[in-house]
């Protein structure tokens, strides 16, 4: 059996007056050095993150100057998103990640950190207890 | 997030659909230009600031996915 060593810790946050496996984040547009503090929900079933497209021109990226992405929804919907490396700052500044982000064309309603993040850290999750632990490295 | 929840209702009839920077309990910027509220943050000194959009009350006998 292998057991994990957590050192950080989160409780749940709240959207739409539930609480859900959701991280505080901060973006950093690793040229600027702008940043915002976004929540996002981690998403196992999400082969790679994805970010309202609101997010991109709040740290000076413009987006549609990003790579072309296209993201297959549960229904098979397309959701087409422009990809821009970014800085991911959990816990004010205990661990960063680079990410090759994706930012929504289309209206999506909530930022989703997926596989590709989990890549880079390990995660546990307590439903009941609604927290989660982190441990920053793969 | 105690005082978001705390004050959910307040803030979906005062700014549904609007994007609000929060700093702890006060409502730095709010209004539909994401971009417009993080400037109006920086110019106050908030480095990273917290920005949110508020959402409408989760329909009864739904549930959600991912996106």
């Amino acid at each position: 059996m292998v057991s994990v060593q957590y050192s950080l810790e989160f409780p749940y946050r709240i959207y739409q007056d539930e609480l859900f496996p959701m991280v505080m984040v901060a973006l950093r547009n690793p040229a600027t050095r702008e940043s915002v503090d976004q929540d996002a929900f981690l998403d196992s079933g999400a082969s790679r993150s994805i970010f309202l497209g609101a997010a991109a021109p709040m740290i000076g990226f413009s987006l549609l100057e990003g790579e072309p992405w296209e993201f297959r929804t549960n229904t098979g919907q397309p959701v087409h998103a422009r990809i821009h490396r970014v800085g991911v700052v959990l816990g004010d500044g205990v661990a960063e990640f680079a990410l090759d982000l994706a930012f929504s064309t289309d209206e999506i309603q909530r930022n989703l950190l997926g596989r590709d993040f989990f890549n880079l850290l390990q995660v546990g999750f307590r439903e009941s207890y609604g927290r989660l632990y982190i441990e920053p490295v793969p | 997030m105690a005082w978001r929840r705390a004050n959910a209702e307040e803030l979906r009839r005062r700014f549904l659909g609007q994007w609000i920077v929060l700093e702890g309990t006060e409502i730095i910027a709010n209004g539909p230009d994401p971009v417009a509220i993080v400037q109006v943050a920086r110019r106050r000194g908030i480095h990273s600031p917290y920005v949110f959009r508020v959402e409408g009350e989760k329909a009864p006998k739904t549930s959600s996915l991912g996106l």
